[in-house]
This record gives structure tokens, sequence and C-alpha cells, in this order.
């Protein structure tokens, strides 16, 4: 029976001049087969997509202000910019809502609220010093189209499947996109001690190798 | 009628001054960069025509909120038209995070945390002057540390001054100023 084998893919830093899908073609050649999943680091797959924006971009309103003074300052909505690169993408009225909300919520046991209806970009924006250099400067959001992106990405490379995978060294590990037939939470647990490294070691894609009879294998 | 009114404004104000306490409460970041207890500039490396010194600076974070460095640079504030002998480029080098290029990451100082940041200046000598006598006629050379800092508070820029006196250089370029 074939192990399972985890193998990060070493990349140059890919930008917004990139195609994910080309680039995971490029340098997984000849190391995937049909058997594997290959994962790919989300905010790389943002990066790609062009989802990024400088801070000194943004047009700091007082209500970002106001409301990014509700989040934890380890989070990244914390700061002005994060919440206003939330509220340009998801609607400032939504977003104080959500959080107005989310803060009642709190208060009566509920949970959660603020992430539920602030939207999908609520729990996938990471501030400056997020991402590794250059876009260490950057607010990077989350992908766009992750399911189609995990379909192309198959389709192209004729493996077993393909996730998008945000994962850190917090032991924080989410699948954010996932092919049919594929048990992302399976995935994500194989990821959780961030085979995708640190900033300096450059592998923002990771090889499932054997993943389909590790899955059967229950 | 006007009653309920009053009520109504009497609980909005008490809940506006109870939101600006509880944010007061919770407090912003503080970056304080101890420019007075930075360390002696030091010399790094030193070529037949350049020296390259540095001093390291203490930024504290003083407030109640994690604040960030994003970008931080060295401007020496040599103009040719007060000397000319000597060219000044500078750096900025967080501590323990050495780097060949002239790129700063962004770093995060959590409350009531420091992190340090190496104020760095290559000196070189020009006019075809060796490095000694060049320096022998410098004058006091002033770094702007300049730095990008956000937290609660939107990014922006702040600016402290160290000066690299001419007798601290001569001193530790081992030459004798020369009397100009």
């Amino acid at each position: 029976m074939a192990e399972l084998e985890i193998v990060p893919v070493p990349t140059r830093i890919l930008t917004d001049k990139d195609n994910i899908i080309d680039c995971v073609e490029k340098y997984t050649k000849g190391k995937i087969g049909e058997n594997d999943v290959i994962s790919v680091a989300e905010s790389v797959v943002a990066i790609t997509q062009g989802r990024l924006v400088r801070p000194e971009d943004l047009q700091i309103s007082g209500l970002a202000q106001f409301c990014c003074r509700f989040i934890p300052d380890y989070g990244s909505l914390a700061s002005p910019h994060g919440m206003q690169s939330l509220m340009d993408v998801e609607g400032k009225w939504r977003v104080a809502f959500a959080l107005f909300a989310g803060f009642f919520g709190k208060i009566i046991g509920q949970n959660g609220l603020f992430y539920k209806w602030g939207g999908e970009q609520t729990a996938l924006i990471d501030d400056v010093t997020g991402t590794m250099p250059p876009f260490d400067k950057y607010i990077v959001y989350g992908p766009k189209n992750p399911e189609e992106v995990v379909k192309k990405l198959k389709e192209r490379l004729g493996c077993f499947g393909a996730v998008i995978a945000d994962v850190n060294d917090l032991k924080r590990s989410r699948i954010v996109g996932v092919t049919e037939g594929v048990d992302g939470e399976k995935v994500a647990h194989l990821l959780i001690d961030n085979p995708f490294g640190n900033a300096s070691q450059k592998t923002p894609i990771v090889i499932l190798k054997n993943f389909k009879q590790y899955q059967q294998q229950g | 009628m006007l009653d309920v009114i009053n009520i109504v404004l009497l609980v909005i104000v008490a809940g506006l001054i109870m939101m600006q306490l509880y944010l007061s409460k919770l407090g912003i970041e503080k970056v304080v960069p101890r420019v007075d207890s930075r360390e002696p500039f030091e010399v790094r490396e030193q070529t037949e025509n350049s020296l390259l010194l540095s001093t390291k600076i203490e930024f504290a974070n003083e407030g109640k909120q994690c604040a960030t460095i994003m970008d931080c640079m060295v401007r020496p504030q040599l103009p040719y038209e007060q000397y000319d002998g000597i060219e000044a480029r500078g750096k900025a080098e967080l501590d323990g995070a050495k780097r060949e290029d002239d790129y700063f990451e962004a770093v995060l100082i959590q409350k009531q945390e420091s992190i340090f940041i190496h104020a760095m200046v290559r000196l070189t000598a020009r006019k075809g002057q060796d490095l000694k006598t060049a320096l022998a006629h410098m004058v006091d050379l002033p770094l702007d540390v300049i730095y990008m800092e956000t937290g609660r508070t939107p990014w922006h820029y702040s600016k402290v001054r160290v000066v690299l006196t001419a007798q601290e250089l001569a001193s530790l370029a081992g030459v004798e100023l020369a009397d100009d």
C-alpha cells in the first residue's frame, strides 16, 4: 500500500502577474500523480488574483476607525486599514451592523455573529505583517472563486483533488476551497503543522502524495 | 412628549459617554523611540574607502494596544553644500533580523514591549580622497530615522533624529579632526 507523503514544493515569489494554475503546473511537473491532492496556500492564490491592497491606497473612514476598536488587537481587522479593506468589499453598513450584532450576540451568549453576517471576507483578510515580503506591507484578501480555482487545478494536473488552504504556525488549518470527493477536514488535519513553512521557505504548494488511498482507508 | 424626547436624548448622550470611556480605557498604541538612551555608534564594517556605523535604538510600545512598524528608513542629512568629501547612505535594520538588502519587513510591537532597530550609515570617501583624510574634515551628521507606524490609529510617518558628531566619528575611525 502506498504511503501518504507530504511534499512541499518551493517556488519563486508569485505575484499578481502570475497565473496560479500555470504556476502550480510548472512547479509540480513530474511530481504529482493521479492519487495525489494538490494544496495551495490561500494567500498566494489571492495574490495571484490581484486581491491585495496597500493601506496607503485606502480612504480610511471614521466608521472604520471606530469599528476596528472593537476587534481584539491581534486580529486582522483591528487596524483602521484592515477594517476599511473589509468595508470596501462587504459594505460599510453591513460590516458595522454585523459588528454591532456580534457585540450584543456575545452578551447573550451567541458567538460568531460578526463573522456570520459580516461577509465571507471577514475571516479571510490578512492585515499587514500577515504575509511574506514583499506583501508584508499589503492587506491580502481571501481568494476569489476558490471552488473554481481548485476545479481548474484538478483538471489541469489530472490529480485526485485540489484544495486551497489557510494554514499558519499557530496551528490554524482551514480549507477555503476543495474539489468534490476530497475530505477537506482530513486535508486540514494533515496540514496542521504548516508544511507550507515560514516566509523564507517559499513553499506555497504542498502535494499530499497518495491521499486517495489514505482517504479510502478511513 | 417633551419628557420622552429628553429621556431619549439622555440615553443617547449617556451611551456616547460610556462608549468614550470604554474606548479610553482600552487605549491605543504609543510607539516611543528612545533615542536618548540609544547605544553609542559602533563600527560595523570598515573597508579601504568606506566605514559602516550603527547605533541601536529601542522602539518601545508604551501604549495599551499592539503597534505595527510597517517600514523604517534612515536618511542621512549631509548636503554637499555643507561637506562634499563623504557620501552618506542610511539603512534601518531590525535587531536580530540582519538583511543584505535594504528592505525593512513590517513588524509588530506588542503592548508594553519593545523592539530594537539599528540605524546604520555607510560613509564613503569622495573626490579621490582616502577615507581618513575625508573623515578628518567631516561635520556633524544628523540621521533622520523615519518610520511608518500604525495600530489603532491610521498609518502615518513619524521621525526622530540622532546625530553622529564629527568628534564621535573621528574617534571611531581613529582620525584627528582637522581645524577647518
